[in-house]
């Protein structure tokens, strides 16, 4: 990678980064709840598909799109995957999640990271952007290559997963990092599958027990996190 | 004729538009147009009930190739329904006969009022169904939906193992795009948080100015169900409820929650 773009991606992927990623559980928490996920074997079995089937599968396609449409300046292009992004939410938490990190984002990268783009991109769409479209657009800006980028995305979605079904499960701290080095061949699959998408349309989820979890949570009685 | 057998020179190319307008004080029948195998029928409503429009397939089912496209228009403070007389098949795609296609629009006019309640789609084990559903709804219209799917002939034991089901959902308020999902499945269903144990999938999709009172009433109405993994939220102004689980369990939760949130039964075919 080139001059500052490792920098870059590292400070902005890092969940040091002022976006609120450690409050997202990503229906994680009811899962455990649940007992959908007991362990660190069904942890990274819940993850896979909701990599590869689910979330990452959608948002990767959707990064990808984006990062492709700034990267060539095709800002009504861009503008229509932005609001596709905003509207493929499956629950009002997943919207949530997304619409409030991806503001964060973009608001906390303009002021450290400024670029034309940037300031452009929240002048039309009013601070509103889901974050895989927020990432895709700084990313784009900065000269940082799609593939890293988007690789960096979703390692670091899978992490906050992780971390935040380590303070659900009994889990210890190696348990997590352990199902993170599992889940590097499926972030790997499904950054291929996202950079291989023509066409948006052809995109789809099979986690309706992803959906059922994020629904469940909205009532959940005690919860740790926003999501 | 089985249409899993049907000759390739025979593939369908459906179409039906059915439009509802608003006249002289109550909702009428303002255009009609279809073309084999797509149909429709417009059973007398039961008294206080808006006009009601059953689509039927008349080929008795969709397969490889067969291309599908249903509009439903309602107008400007009219009132409607429209159903399915029974469940869609969708057979087994032969090696080289691509895709079934569906195309569904629905338009619901300003102030106007749509209940898309379509009976379940089947989707039988080697079938490929790519179906887009768009609904665009005008200032102060509602619209109250349903899509429900089943994977594989479970009654005989069938599982879902090969083929595609893609199935997308895109809703517009005043032209801006508020909602959109797509579920995609090809071949098994995925472990983890796939499918757990169930067979069938709903969604149901409210979408109208008060959906604070509705969303409440969902939940309640929700919480009585047993057997099958159900909730509802309000995502982007739009209430969205799923139920997940057996489907002879899930269509009845389905009929359940919809008789509540219209105040009132299912059209009755769906009832035979």
């Amino acid at each position: 990678m080139s001059g500052h773009a490792l920098y870059r991606l590292l400070a902005w992927l890092s969940p040091a980064y002022p976006i609120g990623a450690f409050s997202y559980s990503h229906g994680v928490e009811t899962a455990v709840e649940e007992g959908l996920v007991t362990n660190r074997s069904s942890l990274v079995a819940w993850l896979q598909t909701v990599l590869l089937q689910g979330t990452g599968c959608v948002d990767g396609a959707l990064f990808a799109a984006a990062w492709r449409a700034a990267d060539c300046q095709d800002w009504i292009g861009f503008d229509a995957i932005a609001e596709r992004a905003a509207a493929w939410r499956g629950t009002a938490e997943m919207a949530l999640e997304s619409r409030q990190q991806g503001g964060s984002f973009l608001s906390i990268t303009r002021t450290a990271w400024p670029h034309p783009y940037l300031e452009a991109a929240h002048e039309r769409l009013a601070g509103e952007i889901a974050l895989p479209v927020a990432v895709a657009l700084a990313s784009a800006a900065h000269g940082i290559a799609l593939e890293s980028s988007l690789e960096g995305y979703l390692h670091a979605f899978s992490a906050n997963v992780i971390s935040a079904a380590v303070r659900s499960v009994p889990l210890g701290q190696s348990d997590g990092q352990l199902a993170l080095a599992a889940l590097e061949g499926a972030v790997a699959r499904t950054v291929e599958a996202a950079l291989g998408v023509t066409d948006l349309d052809d995109v789809g989820t099979a986690t309706p027990l992803l959906d059922w979890c994020s629904l469940r949570h909205e009532t959940q009685y005690t919860r740790l996190f926003r999501s | 004729m089985n249409a899993s057998t049907r000759p390739g020179l025979q593939r369908a190319s459906g179409q039906s538009r059915v439009v509802f307008a608003h006249r002289e004080g109550r909702t009428r029948l303002a255009d009609l147009y279809q073309r084999d195998p797509c149909r429709i029928l417009f059973p007398v409503p039961e008294p206080g009930d808006p006009p009601q429009a059953v689509l039927v397939t008349t080929s008795g089912g969709v397969t490889g190739g067969d291309r599908l496209r249903m509009a439903v228009e309602v107008g400007p403070e009219a009132r409607a329904e429209a159903t399915s007389q029974a469940a869609e098949k969708i057979y087994r795609a032969a090696a080289d006969s691509g895709d079934c296609i569906v195309d569904v629009a629905l338009e619901v006019g300003d102030g106007a009022a749509l209940d898309w309640l379509p009976q379940e789609t089947i989707v039988f084990e080697g079938a490929r169904l790519r179906r887009r559903t768009v609904a665009d709804i005008g200032p102060g219209g509602a619209l109250l939906a349903c899509e429900m799917v089943v994977l594989g002939r479970a009654a005989s034991g069938e599982r879902f193992t090969s083929g595609l089901l893609l199935d997308a959902w895109s809703v517009r308020r005043e032209g801006r795009l508020v909602w959109t999902d797509a579920l995609r499945v090809e071949g098994e269903t995925p472990h983890g948080a796939g499918f757990g144990a169930g067979n069938a999938l709903a969604t149901v999709i409210l979408a109208n100015d008060a959906p604070q009172e509705p969303l409440a009433r969902a939940r309640a109405l929700l919480e009585q169900v047993a057997d099958v993994r159900a909730g509802v939220t309000l995502v982007n102004g739009i209430v969205v409820a799923r139920l997940l689980g057996e489907a002879t369990r899930v269509r009845a939760a389905a009929v359940a929650l919809l008789a509540g949130l219209r105040g009132r039964r299912l059209p009755k075919v769906w009832h035979v």
